[in-house]
């Protein structure tokens, strides 16, 4: 007998069988011998067995499976989005209108006309305090400056005023509040 | 033998039962019906977590190989060749998963060894303190156990698959199933010898 197969019926094997090893003690196994050697195995398994048995899980372990498997839907359907996809956070609605939007679109106008009125002549600027636009796109100087030109249309609202000076060669925009 | 997975009359029909049913659902889970899926997922799933807890040897683990095993079951169910019984089909899904988990884990985290017993008033706590032990030598010599002598012991542990299902399963004949389990007996009798009660 093969010496692995014979540790193996003595219980002193440990490791893996190779196929031809399997297939020996499979033969074995078959014959007279090897059917009382088989006596007694679904005892042995079987008691092995239940000490094995897995733990008994709750309900809400289970709960992330059981929405997995129900979002699949008929096979072959579009699938809904696994569970484990965490939606994304809704923005919190704030109780009252905050004024920074204002005050941001009042500071990035003053910063675009400050950038643009640098190719704009002063005294197109200038004049009876109604309402006006200036630079619009039919404006096209006699003599372009060079570089990219930026056409930009300031317009006084009802509620803010715009005043236009020189401070050192640069070109400001005052926007106050008429209130 | 006992009658554990001997083929009995009663036995042969409960199977064929099952299989008749198991073979309705997949019908009409592939017509359409999504509660059909769900069915087949309640029928079977305490099955798959046998084996995927016996692959994994992890509550938190098993279930993830659960998942996975439904997830795959449904995306491959219309190539189902329902040769075979569903539950030795789910079985195989669960022992590739529970294997592939395994390998990309590396290192087997084994759960407590409170998680299996069942707490008895009748039993003291030495005859508790025992029963740990031996569950704990157990899972020792399980996990020393070859993947394929694991496999087929693990398959052997669901009630209902029977020596020819198991071989379905694992891809290889009765008689390599029977020299597995026989193998697997002889590294796990002398723990049960030394525990068995006196």
């Amino acid at each position: 007998m093969d010496p692995t197969l014979e540790a193996v019926l003595n219980g002193t094997h440990r490791g893996d069988l190779t196929a031809e090893q399997e297939q020996q003690l499979a033969e074995y196994l078959e014959s007279p011998e090897g059917l009382q050697a088989l006596s007694g195995l679904e005892d042995d398994l079987g008691q092995a067995a239940g000490y094995l048995e897995p733990p008994e899980l709750p309900a809400a372990q289970w709960e992330r499976v059981h929405q997995a498997v129900r979002a699949l839907g008929a096979p072959g359907a579009a699938a809904a989005p696994p569970s484990n996809v965490v939606p994304m956070p809704q923005p919190v609605q704030r109780a009252e209108p905050s004024q920074l939007p204002k005050l941001v679109a009042i500071a990035a106008a003053v910063l675009l006309v400050l950038g643009v009125g640098l190719f704009l002549p002063l005294d197109v600027l200038m004049g009876d305090g109604q309402p006006k636009t200036v630079g619009t796109m039919d404006d096209t100087p006699d003599d372009p400056p060079s570089g990219p030109a930026v056409v930009v249309e300031l317009e006084e609202g009802p509620g803010y005023s715009v005043k236009p000076y020189t401070v050192d060669n640069l070109l400001v925009f005052r926007i106050a509040s008429k209130d | 033998m006992s009658s554990g997975k001997q083929a009995s009359g009663s036995t042969d029909l409960g199977r064929a039962e099952a299989r008749a049913q198991d073979k309705k659902l997949i019908e009409r889970a592939l017509a359409g019906d999504a509660t059909a899926f769900e069915e087949i997922y309640e029928r079977h799933r305490h099955a798959v977590y046998k084996v995927a807890y016996g692959m994994t040897r992890n509550a938190e683990d098993a279930l993830d190989v659960v998942q996975d095993t439904f997830l795959k079951a449904h995306k491959s169910l219309a190539r189902f060749e329902r040769r075979a019984a569903l539950r030795t089909w789910l079985c195989q899904i669960a022992v590739h998963q529970g294997i592939d988990l395994g390998r990309r884990k590396k290192v087997r985290r084994a759960d407590s060894l409170e998680d299996g017993l069942v707490p008895s008033g009748e039993r003291g706590p030495r005859a508790e303190a025992r029963e740990r032990e031996l569950k704990s030598a157990l899972q020792e010599a399980l996990a020393n156990l070859s993947e394929k002598h694991r496999t087929v012991f693990v398959l052997y542990t669901v009630k209902g698959l029977s020596y020819k299902e198991i071989a379905e399963a694992v891809g290889c004949s009765v008689g390599t199933v029977m020299s597995r389990l026989f193998y697997a007996r002889k590294n796990l009798q002398g723990l049960l010898a030394q525990f068995a009660p006196r």
